[in-house]
């Protein structure tokens, strides 16, 4: 036995010793074939993106691109769950896709790409000229360059049955004790006032918490945040106040309410209101075609504050460009997506997306002209917090909120949860 | 040639084919997991090393003791019941007629599912058909997981306890009997001491599977809600892909490779009496 045993342990050794030498010699023949191929016969674009509602949408936007183009081939991928990890599992394996969405559209979220020279700067794009002077400052990073590519804008708020309150005779309430008093009508008549979905974390911690917290917090918090010197305790206190009457004003089985549950409460009337960013309106119109006049969009109105009650505008759907990616097919590629023709049937005026290229106001549905009556009054927030937290604190606060509402776990262990989940992350910045 | 050379190629045309794949897919990413948790690793740019440093941050991070503290529980709720149940079922199902046949590829076929379709069909039944809220209660999240992996993994016990049983010499049993033992003290004396040897790998398989669960999680649960079904598994899994931190979630993985190496260790070493007699 114990010679065949030692036999078997050199063997051992001698193929894990070939298989560390000669493997990555293969990977980088296939690579060099691989690429000689595509080079001869077929420019890829390979574009990775997380928006479900989307998708076909911009997978027939690139078969329309693909027409007249020989030799081009564009292949679009969604990954609506755990995005991130996928991402970083194709980078590991070096096949970062040659466009791809950033989870977090943020300077910090994307310097280890721009350290490791994983990604290109964009700023000589078409589609970069077209966008307001605003929006070009706030992608730009503190190198002075421009690495990402706005497709889409959302905003988050409070959907609303706008019918519903017009028949209960109801205003649109600016402040919190006005929503009290309109929680108690729809109460009284026997509607529940708001749809939780607090089964999915993400309803919770992006559309609630991150929105509350870019209202109440300024930039200087974020900085002494980074320097370890504040808190997620600070000026919070107000969105869990908001967050504990959402629940005494919700469905009852919340905890087990998921994020398309949710919106079957509004799009089947049941409930008023729901939490949730403009995206999720299609998805209640597919549900119910009626409610496509029905619908209203409003700020959260967190304090007693008119000046706190302001539109939450987010930057949810911007791309980035591998720095291996042929930069005059993605310049192409993204004037075709925001300026052609089959683009604006398939997606613009489809799909209702808020656009950072500009709007025809004439074509503007009821609820996405409630939308830009606050952009065009400047009655909105941007997203500048949380674009300049460490990538993946969504799935915190998601965590954390989750840990609040259906856990019922204090206040403080709730910010707790969060600040070590923001220095966790940011110490991966940090190497 | 020699007789030595000879039975040395034979020995290597054998054990190549295999021995290969389970260099590159278990051996080779062994060791680079082993390398990379001496490291620091965002995941994008080089890894740095750092020798021991992520196995002492390890002992003080409350979170993943807490997770494994979860492990055990879904262990213990999961390895009790399928070895119980294992057994009763491969008692009832262990003749050989058309209804008992059918009644043990009924058991099995669970265990021919994915892990992650288990996972989303117990999520489905649980919220949608049943409209029960075992998912979204802290408390019994843990249980509806142990109770989702044992309906998957009592058909495979299931199926080792049957191969043990018709392994079981009748004579000996018929002997008991003609000496006055009813069916439950034959089994008891006779056929359970002469089936452990097997029923054993069983049981280890069964509770190496439960300190390993993450599938049926992730798509159950996904942790939730909040941290409340967090398994260590899922705490590597979110070290490494929400927190960035690739060479911490390798040290985890050593860890836990280390208890399972040990606890396999332990195994090969009872079974050793199988294998002499």
């Amino acid at each position: 036995m114990k010679p065949r045993f030692s036999l078997l342990i050199v063997l051992i050794i001698v193929f894990v010793v070939l298989l560390v030498l000669v493997l990555p010699q293969i990977q980088k023949n296939t690579e060099q074939t691989v690429s000689k191929v595509s080079n001869q016969k077929v420019l890829e674009l390979r574009f990775l993106h997380y928006s479900a509602e989307y998708d076909e949408a911009f997978k027939s936007i690139a078969n329309e691109f693909m027409k007249n183009r020989k030799g081009v081939q564009v292949t679009v991928e969604v990954v609506t769950t755990d995005y991130n990890a996928v991402l970083k599992s194709r980078d590991a394996a070096n096949q970062l896709p040659e466009i791809f969405m950033a989870s977090t559209a943020g300077e910090p979220a994307l310097k280890a790409y721009i350290r490791a020279n994983k990604i290109q700067p964009v700023g000589s794009l078409k589609v970069i000229s077209q966008l307001p002077e605003a929006i070009q400052r706030s992608i730009t990073f503190s190198d002075g360059k421009i690495y990402l590519i706005p497709i889409t804008n959302s905003v988050r708020g409070i959907i609303y049955n706008k019918e519903l309150f017009e028949k209960l005779g109801l205003k649109k309430p600016e402040t919190f004790s006005e929503l009290k008093m309109v929680a108690k009508v729809l109460k009284d008549n026997g509607i529940i006032p708001f749809a939780l979905a607090a089964k999915d974390g993400w309803t919770l911690g992006s559309n609630i918490f991150q929105v509350g917290q870019e209202l109440m917090c300024d930039r200087d918090w974020l900085k002494r945040k980074w320097e370890g010197k504040a808190s997620f305790s600070e000026n919070t206190s107000e969105i869990f106040d908001f967050v504990d009457f959402v629940m005494q004003n919700c469905q009852s089985d919340y905890s087990n309410t998921d994020y398309i549950n949710s919106l079957s409460l509004i799009a089947n009337e049941k409930a008023a209101m729901v939490i949730q960013g403009n995206f999720a309106i299609p998805e209640i119109i597919k549900m119910n075609p009626d409610m496509k006049k029905k619908l209203g969009f409003m700020a959260i109105p967190f304090t007693d504050d008119r000046e706190k009650t302001k539109l939450y505008f987010d930057t949810n759907n911007y791309a980035v460009v591998n720095a291996k990616a042929d930069i005059n097919l993605v310049d192409e590629f993204f004037d075709f997506l925001i300026n052609s023709e089959e683009a604006k049937k398939l997606f613009w005026e489809k799909l209702y997306p808020i656009s950072p290229y500009g709007i025809n106001e004439e074509n503007l549905s009821p609820f996405l002209k409630e939308v830009y009556e606050y952009i065009n009054s400047n009655n909105f927030v941007a997203n500048f917090l949380y674009n300049n937290m460490p990538d993946g604190m969504w799935q915190v606060f998601a965590t954390a909120m989750q840990e609040y509402i259906i856990n019922k776990a204090p206040r403080q262990k709730v910010v707790k949860i969060m600040d070590e989940g923001f220095d966790k992350l940011s110490k991966s910045y940090s190497q | 040639m020699s007789r030595k050379l000879k039975s040395f190629i034979v020995t290597l045309l054998f054990i190549g084919p295999a021995l290969i794949i389970y260099t590159i897919f278990f051996t080779v990413p062994f060791l680079n997991g082993v390398y990379l948790s001496l490291t620091k690793w965002d995941g994008v740019t080089a890894p740095k090393y750092v020798f021991l440093e992520n196995f002492l941050v390890l002992f003080h991070d409350s979170e993943f003791w807490l997770s494994i503290q979860r492990t055990l529980i879904v262990v213990a709720v999961n390895f009790s019941l399928t070895t119980i149940f294992g057994m009763l079922i491969a008692i009832l199902l262990s003749s050989d007629n058309i209804t008992k046949l059918l009644g043990r590829t009924l058991v099995f076929l669970p265990n021919v599912i994915s892990m992650v379709h288990v996972g989303f069909i117990w999520k489905f039944l649980l919220t949608r058909v049943i409209g029960s809220t075992l998912l979204s209660n802290p408390r019994e999240v843990l249980f509806s997981v142990a109770l989702t992996l044992c309906w998957q993994t009592v058909g495979y016990v299931m199926v080792i306890n049957l191969a043990a049983l018709s392994s079981v010499n009748r004579e000996l049993v018929e002997a008991a009997k003609i000496d006055g033992a009813s069916d439950f003290i034959a089994f008891l004396k006779i056929k359970l001491p002469l089936m452990m040897p097997v029923v054993r790998v069983g049981m280890f398989i069964n509770l190496v599977w439960g300190l390993k669960v993450f599938d049926v999680v992730f798509s159950l649960t996904s942790g939730g809600p909040g941290t409340a079904s967090e398994v260590v598994m899922l705490n590597i899994y979110k070290e490494a892909f929400v927190f960035n931190n690739f060479g911490y979630a390798s040290a985890k993985s050593v860890f836990i490779s280390i208890i399972i190496i040990i606890l396999t260790a332990f195994q090969i070493k009872l079974s050793k009496p199988m294998v002499i007699d």
